[in-house]
Formats: C-alpha cells, sequence, structure tokens
C-alpha cells in the first residue's frame, strides 16, 4: 500500500531522504502546472518548483501531520509564486498584447503529426496562448483560486486553507475571477 | 435569493461540490432564470477553453535537487572576507574622509606632498599617511608572507587610530565641545569597524593564496580610489 504523503513526511523529520524523492516524485508535476500557470514562465517554474522542494525539506522539521501535506506544500508555492510576481510586476505593467506576443512560443514539432493534423494543432495552440494571456491578466487572488481549483484540483475548503482565507472568501473569488476569464476569452472569439 | 448567489453555487456546481439541497435549490431557480441557465452555459464554455492549456511534464532534476539540500561545504563568499572587506573598506575610507575633513576643520593643517599625506599642527608635523601607507604595504610587500601583511596591516591600522586620537587630545583643549562629540562619535565607530576589520584579518591569515590575493585586490582598489578622493578633497 502506497503511504501517505503526511506518513512520508513524519519519516523525512527523521532523517529518510527515500521518502523525501518519492514525495518529490508524486508531487513534481502538479507543482510544476501550478507554478507555470501562475507565473505564465515554464523555465521560471522549474526553478520555482526547485525552491518549493528545497523549502519542503528545509522546514520538514515544522511540519505537523495535523495539515495535509499538500495544503501545506501548494502554501509554500504560493507564496514563493506570488512572491515572485510582486517581484516582477509583469501583469500591471504589461497589457494583454505585449503578453501575447512576448510569451507566445514557436509551435512544438512533436505534435505535429499524421493523426494530428497542422491546422487542429493550430489552433489549440492559439487557443492555449489566449488562455495563458488571460489567467495572466487576472488578478493574483483570483488566479490562485482558479488554478487551484480547476487545474489543480483541489477542493473549495482546502483552497481556504491553503490561503488562510474563509471559503466564503475563496468561492467569491473564485466567481469574480471566472467571470472575468469569460468575458475576456469570449470577447477574443 | 439573488442571482448573485446562485452564480456562486452553479461554479460549485460545475466543480461537483455542491450538496444535495443546495443543488436541488439551484435546479429550480434555473429553472425560472434564464441570465442564470445562460451563466451556466458560458462557464461550461469558458472551463474547456481553460482545459486547452494543456499539463506540461518536466522531470525534476533529482540529482541537481540533491546537491541542493546537501549541507553545503562553505562557499567563496562565506569563507573569503573580501565581501565584508568591501564594505568594512568603503566604511573605513569613508570614516577617514570624514575624520581627515574634521581635523582640518578644527584647525589641523592637512597637504598632501610628495611622501604622501602630511598633517601639521603649528610646528609640529606628523609625516604619516596611513591610507597610503597600507597601500604601499600591500603593493610593495607582496613576497612577505600572508600573515606577516595582515600583521603590518594590523599595525597600520592601530598607528592610524592612534594618530587620530593624538591630534583630537591636543586640539581638544582649543575646540568647542560640540566638535569633540562629534569626534569621539566618529572614533567610536571606528573603533568598532577597526575590531571587524582585525577580525577579519585574523581568518585572512589562513585563507588560501587565491583567497587573499582576491582581498588583497579588493583592499587595494579600495585604499586607492579612496586616497585619490582624500587627494582630491584636500586640494
Ligand atoms: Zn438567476
Amino acid at each position: 500500500m502506497e503511504k501517505s504523503d503526511e506518513a512520508l513526511m513524519l519519516q523525512l523529520q527523521t532523517g529518510d531522504l527515500l521518502s523525501f524523492d518519492t514525495l518529490v516524485k508524486r508531487w513534481e508535476k502538479p507543482l510544476l502546472n501550478y507554478c507555470y500557470r501562475m507565473v505564465n514562465d515554464l523555465p521560471l517554474a522549474e526553478d520555482l518548483r526547485q525552491e518549493v522542494f528545497l523549502r519542503i525539506y528545509k522546514s520538514a522539521k515544522t511540519y505537523r501531520p495535523t495539515a495535509q501535506f499538500s495544503t501545506w506544500m501548494y502554501r509554500i508555492a504560493t507564496n514563493l509564486c506570488l512572491d515572485t510576481l510582486t517581484k516582477q510586476q509583469r501583469r500591471k505593467e504589461m497589457p494583454i498584447d505585449t503578453y501575447l506576443d512576448s510569451e507566445s512560443e514557436g509551435f512544438d514539432e512533436r505534435l505535429i503529426d499524421p493523426s494530428n493534423p497542422p491546422h487542429a494543432v493550430v489552433i489549440r495552440k492559439e487557443t492555449e496562448s489566449r488562455v495563458r494571456s488571460a489567467l495572466a491578466c487576472l488578478p493574483e487572488d483570483q488566479r490562485v483560486v482558479i488554478t487551484l481549483r480547476h487545474y489543480n484540483g483541489m477542493k473549495f475548503h482546502e483552497i481556504a486553507a491553503i490561503v488562510e482565507r474563509p471559503i466564503s472568501t475563496v468561492k467569491s473569488r473564485m466567481t469574480a475571477g471566472m467571470e472575468r476569464l469569460s468575458r475576456m476569452l469570449s470577447k477574443q472569439e | 435569493m439573488d442571482c448573485r448567489f446562485f452564480r456562486e453555487q452553479i461554479i460549485v456546481e460545475n466543480y461537483e461540490e455542491l450538496e444535495a439541497e443546495a443543488k436541488k435549490s439551484l435546479e429550480a431557480h434555473l429553472q425560472t432564470c434564464r441570465e442564470c441557465t445562460q451563466f451556466q452555459v458560458n462557464l461550461n464554455e469558458t472551463q474547456q477553453t481553460l482545459d486547452q492549456w494543456e499539463e506540461v511534464d518536466r522531470p525534476i532534476d533529482i540529482e541537481a535537487l540533491h546537491k541542493a539540500i546537501q549541507p553545503k561545504p562553505l562557499s567563496w563568499w562565506a569563507r573569503s572576507p573580501a565581501w565584508r572587506w568591501l564594505s568594512w573598506g568603503v566604511a573605513a575610507c569613508l570614516i577617514l574622509v570624514i575624520s581627515l575633513s574634521a581635523l582640518a576643520w578644527i584647525g589641523v593643517d592637512i597637504k598632501w606632498e610628495d611622501r604622501g599625506l602630511t598633517l601639521r599642527i603649528g610646528q609640529e608635523t606628523v609625516p604619516e599617511i596611513t591610507a597610503q601607507e597600507l597601500v604601499r604595504l600591500l603593493q610593495a610587500e607582496r613576497h612577505a608572507t600572508q600573515v606577516e601583511i595582515v600583521k603590518q596591516l594590523q599595525g597600520a591600522l592601530d598607528e592610524f587610530s592612534e594618530q587620530l586620537q593624538v591630534h583630537l587630545d591636543e586640539r581638544q583643549k582649543q575646540t568647542n565641545a560640540q566638535l569633540t562629540l562629534i569626534y569621539q562619535g566618529l572614533q567610536s565607530q571606528r573603533v568598532q569597524d577597526l575590531e571587524l576589520i582585525r577580525q577579519e584579518l585574523q581568518q585572512l591569515a589562513g585563507a588560501t593564496e587565491a583567497e587573499f590575493l582576491e582581498t588583497q585586490r579588493a583592499f587595494e582598489f579600495i585604499l586607492a580610489s579612496h586616497v585619490s578622493e582624500i587627494q582630491e578633497d584636500i586640494k
């Protein structure tokens, strides 16, 4: 049977590095995608992921099993991403068009295969680009909630614990953010 | 209940977290409210559009992570006092400049001559320039061992400190109490700085040659630039 994250953390507290590796393997992908969606920059997201795991390792001793590991981990990641964004001040200084220009990347050659005709790939990449820009334009507190709920599958009460706000606040941020996204994403169509 | 409330409920429902009771009342509202029904349609579309940003998968460099969590041997910065020298050097030189200005202000005649800086009080001349001397020591004594250079530097620093104290004592009777206070403030700051530098010097004696040269270069550079600044000031 698979060990729970919390059990692995307790083992890590006794100096068991293997349990740390297991946690890393288990969470590396969700954590990378969370950071990526928060900062909209993949290499930066990789650095942030590395830093989150470092912080988890360093502060393992302060972890208490009363807190769900994922909540604790996402809280560390959220704070780190928000700090990074504050430093960059990108969202406020860059209008959406600039964002699109600077952030849209070339198409990934690997995505083009016979069963997936090029025009479909192009459309999908365009949509992805619009989504990225729209999310980047959201206020950060809304982006946190939407990313955690929509992409990382965290429940509203878990998000409330991550951002340390009442669940009602989380839901109203989610509503405001989704309404905003709907407007942005439909306007561009 | 207003539509605002139900919009929130629709979102909760779309993420499958709405409880049975609430679900019933939401369904009842949707039967009667076209705006909220449209909101739900739009929301479904938005959720589908969001899904177009697919997940990425880049495995973490686990070896780099392991390296990062290992207790590190002290980095160059931690071992070498060069960076602290830089800040303390600047602080010390700043105090040197201020002290010399203070001396000039309280009536000590300061001149830049061929041999270096000369302090003159009436007929008495003190032909010593500490900063110049330090640079000279650092440049000329390259063959001396590190420990010797360190000792000489310590000596030079002590001497400089003493000189300023001597001048203070000499002039104390003739200057007003306020100036004395200012000077004493400078002096106590300087004593602290000297103590820090002295501690660094101790460590420097045990540094590797590369670290020593690095620090020496940094210190030489600071002193040289400040000596030339003092020179400018005095002109
Ligand atoms: Zn309604």
